[in-house]
């Protein structure tokens, strides 16, 4: 009989164990929906917007620069110290991030002082991102392209910005044109300048960035 | 024939405290199924306005005048803190005030880097300037920081580093 009271009493201490055990499990399993869902989801995001941020910005920088050097039509451009800078930067904050770029960054120029003329930059990476429970790999290609149009029978000029197939109006680029008297542009708030040039004259289109387009009316 | 009976007591016994524990551990699982023992997280939210508030400074484009005009007041007029009637200055301070929450309160430092400055402390950034200097950072409330890098701007590879620290002024 003492014999079984002690089975009884292991069975209970072994039951109370394994209750608590069991819901200790539970309590964990049940806060970490809540608590710990995904701790670093929103700083991984933030490293994806840096990243994208930050070259496109390096494009848009590199393409005013190339822009303005008025011999310069078409160009392969080596971009990968602006990139190590990038990464470098995102590193001193913590997040691994590997850009490289798949193909040759390419400055191209169209349409020169003629009617339509282009200024573009396009460029294909390779952006490598991981954290503990998120990671990224992802290719992305970056086709930035600023138009100015003139149009010879309303008299205007016409200046967009398209990144890959999204294109919007500019209204804050300033044109300027070397006739005298010195033209006067009127900035119709859409993207649209108006002025009274005649056929044949040469209009400075500068976006806010500083990229310069050339056009000429006609 | 005692011995038998005594056997299928204790068998009994053991099954009793089977189904016991059997109905127990139902119940801790329904009971931990609907019941929110930590109810989830109440966010500052001060995170998210901070990422808004440098978004907009970049997409209206202050953020940039306002890198230029401080890189001037630093590296050519030799001022440590920039003027605060400055425009650019103010536009941006005007922003960020109007985004964040009445009752948050912010300090925002900015960072050029420079590749002959070598600090051990900050390698090769420099501070330029602070907007909202006068403020000082809380030591008992949490303080959140978001930043705003650019590789450069204007046609021109600079680095700046904009960080925004923005904090409740009230404990939540």
């Amino acid at each position: 009989m003492r014999r079984k009271g002690q089975i009884f009493l292991i069975i209970t201490v072994l039951a109370i164990t394994f209750l608590i055990g069991i819901s200790t499990l539970l309590l964990d399993s049940q806060r970490a929906t809540y608590v710990d869902s995904a701790p670093d989801t929103f700083t991984s995001l933030q490293a994806w917007d840096l990243t994208y941020d930050g070259l496109l910005q390096i494009l848009e920088i590199q393409l005013t620069i190339d822009s303005n050097q008025l011999a310069l039509s078409n160009l392969g451009i080596d971009l990968s110290a602006e990139i190590a800078k990038l990464e470098n930067y995102l590193l001193s904050r913590g997040l691994a991030v590997t850009i490289s770029t798949t193909a040759a960054i390419d400055f191209t120029k169209t349409g020169d002082l003629t009617r339509d003329s282009t200024v573009e930059i396009a460029g294909s990476f390779y952006i490598h991102l991981a954290s503990s429970n998120f990671e990224v790999d992802e290719y992305i290609t970056l086709r930035l392209t600023y138009q100015a149009v003139s149009d010879l029978t309303n008299t205007n000029t016409i200046v967009t910005r398209t990144l890959n197939t999204n294109s919007e109006y500019i209204s804050d680029a300033s044109l300027s044109s070397t006739t005298t008297p010195a033209a006067v542009f009127s900035n119709i708030q859409n993207g649209r300048y108006d002025h009274t040039l005649l056929d044949g004259d040469d209009i400075l289109v500068v976006t806010n960035e500083g990229t310069l387009i050339r056009v000429q009316l006609n | 024939m005692g011995g038998l009976i005594m056997r299928r007591k204790g068998q009994l016994f053991v099954i009793e405290v089977l189904i016991s524990l059997t109905i127990l551990i139902v119940l801790v699982t329904a009971l931990f199924s609907t019941i929110n023992f930590s109810p989830p997280p109440s966010s500052s939210q001060l995170e998210e306005i901070g990422e808004n508030v440098l978004d907009r400074l970049v997409e209206t484009g202050e953020i940039f005048s306002y890198f230029e005009d401080a890189n001037y007041s630093y590296y050519t007029l030799y001022e440590d803190i920039f003027d605060n009637s400055n425009e650019t200055k103010k536009a941006v301070s005007d922003t960020i005030t109007s985004s964040i929450p009445l009752i948050a309160n912010y300090k925002a430092f900015t960072y050029r880097y420079n590749e002959t400055v070598i600090d051990l402390e900050q390698v090769g950034w420099e501070q330029v300037d602070i907007i909202n200097f006068e403020t000082t950072l809380p030591v008992k409330n949490n303080i959140v920081i978001v930043e705003y890098y650019t590789p450069g701007f204007y046609g021109q590879f600079v680095e700046f580093k904009f960080q925004l620290h923005i904090w409740y002024e009230v404990e939540q």
